[in-house]
């Protein structure tokens, strides 16, 4: 196997060397005058280890994206969007009975509403989103 | 386009079976792929390297790729932590490459370099690499054969490159590389004080 690296070391190169010859080592060779169930168990408690703390990052992950999201639904959305096709939507929302905006109270919104009220409809429709479809 | 991309790689249910069923002696070469990456100046233990390697692969930051020898995918990860580790140790306030007398202290074993008493800032100094280098050059002191191949591994010779530079023939290499490759592991556990 090579490992090179614009960066090696005369230290570097003889590790590599001597894992490469290791590797390649008879199993009895590598085993001689130890026991091989205590290497086990020993390889398997720190592999325990591993899972507890993966289990830890993959929650810490977990917990980041939740926040992530929830703080994506209070960020107002892109401009491509403008306030008036916002409130086109919206208006044709109001028919929709899985929206309780009413058509009267889209038309006191300022446009900045509007926008922020469009993007949290938008999560709702495609599920990304934790709104209850009040706006 | 996507089931493919993912079928080249394991499913975390799968890196942990391939993981529980290492045997006894591919354990024992994870630990030496451990310890020779640990040595000196990541600040990282053996224990702690591989343990971090498992780690990267069932919290899925890194995928293990389907076909691949576990130890060649342990290898290749525990390099890449362990050289982001040093980087990371060199970039800090301490300088890896200072010089330490080794020579400072007679009542020290030979071979063993102590850390600097005064810097209590990391856990672990890092040694310079030529002191590094001296540990395994004071195991083979005394036998011939054993420094030059180890000054040819040193200098990235292997093989018939290294037979060419040492005029060996190929039993004679044969011979004396297995001879270094048992001997550098007898002083691993030297190497886990980093």
């Amino acid at each position: 196997m090579n490992m090179t690296d614009p960066r090696e070391t005369p230290k570097s190169k003889l590790i590599e060397a001597y894992l490469d010859e290791l590797l390649a080592l008879p199993d009895e060779e590598v085993l001689r005058g130890r026991d091989p169930a205590e290497i086990q168990a020993g390889g398997l408690r720190l592999f325990a280890k591993a899972k507890q703390e993966a289990g830890r990052r993959r929650l810490a992950a977990a917990k980041a994206s939740v926040a992530q999201s929830r703080q994506h639904s209070q960020v107002l959305p892109s401009t491509s969007v403008t306030a008036e096709a916002a409130r086109r939507f919206l208006a044709a929302a109001a028919n929709d009975t899985r929206f309780t905006l009413a058509a009267r109270e889209l038309q006191d919104m300022s446009d900045e509403d509007v926008l922020r009220a469009y993007a949290q409809m938008q999560q709702l429709l495609t599920g990304s989103g934790h709104g209850d479809g009040e706006a | 386009m996507a089931t493919q991309a993912l079928d080249t790689r394991l499913t975390r249910a799968e890196v942990e079976k391939v993981i529980e069923d290492l045997s006894p002696a591919e354990w024992a070469k994870a630990e030496s792929i451990a310890r020779g990456y640990a040595w000196g100046g990541t600040g990282l233990t053996a224990e702690d390297l591989l343990q971090e390697a498992f780690v990267k692969f069932l919290s899925e930051e890194r995928a293990w790729p389907r076909g691949v020898h576990p130890l060649v995918v342990l290898r290749v990860t525990m390099h890449s932590i362990a050289n982001n580790a040093f980087e990371k140790a060199r970039a800090g306030p301490l300088d890896p490459f200072a010089k330490v007398d080794a020579d400072a202290d007679a009542s020290t074993e030979p071979g063993r370099v102590l850390p600097d008493p005064t810097d209590g800032s990391t856990p672990v100094e890092p040694l310079a690499i030529k002191q590094q280098l001296r540990q395994a050059e004071q195991a083979v002191v005394g036998d011939e054969d054993l420094e030059l191949l180890l000054c040819a591994w040193a200098e990235g010779l292997r093989g018939n490159a290294a037979m060419d530079e040492l005029q060996w023939d190929e039993k004679k290499h044969d011979a004396v590389r297995k001879r270094l490759t048992r001997k550098l592991t007898e002083i691993q556990e030297q190497w886990r004080l980093g």
